[in-house]
């Protein structure tokens, strides 16, 4: 079994005067659902996005459902024109703004579960993502 | 306006051949800014789940942050029993599960919807000392004039709704954006204690239905007893 771990950390020293914001858990260790077996499956990646492409799916749910999965995007354009709207399915989750990231559990709980994004305002956005699984089944042989 | 650092490293020495170890830090900002940062917040809060048989919670409401801002929410699944877990909605589509010890940190569109709305118009002729009563505030006319008694109306601090004045009408605009399926205040819903003789009024018009929200942000427990979450809400 593998050991990765994401840690997070969330400071202010303003946001609410006089008491400091310092948000530090210890690092979390990513384990296959319900276990300490740590998560083996790694997808990463990186690609640009236009508007003119719509919404694509960055990733299909191809793994079981109801299994611990994570998923990291960070959009890496610094040009604060640029966001990108982040979706499940129908669902919109938020909007990643220039720099941003965020990191989230997934549960492939049924094929119409896909994580999806989308490029806001004109030019190409970059962005790099990793998705952390607990299953996954390849696509079948066309 | 406060500057908000959130960084996040992801790191492995076994999981491929090569260490995984990258490292991303964002400065958290209002939509379509560099420079004003986030200044908002709940504030970092533990919430307890005990219910049997289990019972979600709306752990945020989209009207509580501006849609389409650049709001962020923080979970954490503060359980240390490997199974237990978080199951986190956005609106009705699931999310994924937190599991014990794992954080979420995320954007969030809080996509608000519509509040019911309706307007009171005070008419009629009225005695000092009557009595009008909804939503479980009841206020005594302090005034024989229609404009006044509406004044005090907008003066009450109601529950649900939230109130403006103009002249003899109050306009009454509920806190949450509710889809009831139809308008839920009519006239019959204002209780008046007339004194007698009089003819005092409350006549509720111009009611417009309201629609839900469609990103509020619900969570699930995966067990009876006691879990906590700790959370924040970070928006414009």
């Amino acid at each position: 079994m593998a050991t990765t771990t994401a840690k997070l950390n969330i400071q202010s020293a303003d946001l609410t005067p006089g008491m400091a914001l310092n948000i530090d858990p210890p690092a979390m260790t990513m384990y296959q659902t319900g276990t300490t077996t740590g998560l083996e499956l790694i997808d990463m990646g990186a690609g640009r996005l236009t508007q003119a492409s719509g919404a694509d799916a960055l990733a299909e749910a191809l793994g079981t459902a109801d299994t611990t999965n994570y998923v990291y995007i960070c959009n890496t354009s610094t040009d604060i024109e640029h966001y990108i709207k982040i979706g499940i399915h129908d669902t919109l989750i938020g909007h990643l703004g220039s720099e941003e990231w965020l990191f989230i559990p997934w549960n492939m709980g049924d094929a119409d579960a896909e994580i999806n994004i989308e490029a806001e305002a004109s030019g190409t956005i970059p962005y790099e993502y990793a998705i952390f699984k607990s299953t996954f089944t390849l696509p079948a042989k066309t | 306006m406060a500057t908000i650092n959130a960084s996040l490293t992801l790191s492995s020495g076994d999981l491929l051949t090569s260490n995984l170890a990258f490292s991303v830090a964002s400065t958290l900002t209002t939509a379509g800014t560099q420079a004003t940062g986030l200044s908002k917040t709940t504030g970092l809060a533990r919430t307890n789940f005990t219910n049997d048989p289990i019972q979600s919670k709306t752990l945020y409401r989209s009207d509580d942050a501006l849609t389409n801002g650049s709001n962020k929410v923080y979970l954490k699944n503060l359980s240390t029993t490997a199974t237990e877990f978080f199951t986190i909605y956005i609106d009705q589509e699931e999310m994924g599960r937190l599991y014990a010890g794992d954080w979420a940190f995320f954007p969030w569109v809080a996509k608000a919807g519509v509040k019911e709305t309706f307007i009171v118009t005070v008419g009629g002729t009225w005695v000092v000392g009557e009595t009008l009563e909804f939503d479980g505030v009841l206020t005594t006319a302090n005034s024989t004039a229609v404009n006044g008694i509406a004044a005090q109306i907008n003066a009450e601090h109601y529950p649900n709704w939230t109130t403006t004045v103009s002249s003899a009408a109050v306009t009454f605009t509920a806190r949450q954006s509710v889809d009831a399926g139809t308008v839920v205040t009519a006239t019959a819903d204002w209780v008046i204690v007339q004194a007698g003789g009089s003819d005092a009024t409350a006549v509720v018009s111009a009611a417009a239905m309201g629609t839900a929200t469609s990103s509020d942000i619900m969570v699930v427990p995966s067990v009876v007893t006691t879990m906590d979450l700790e959370h924040m809400l970070l928006h414009e």
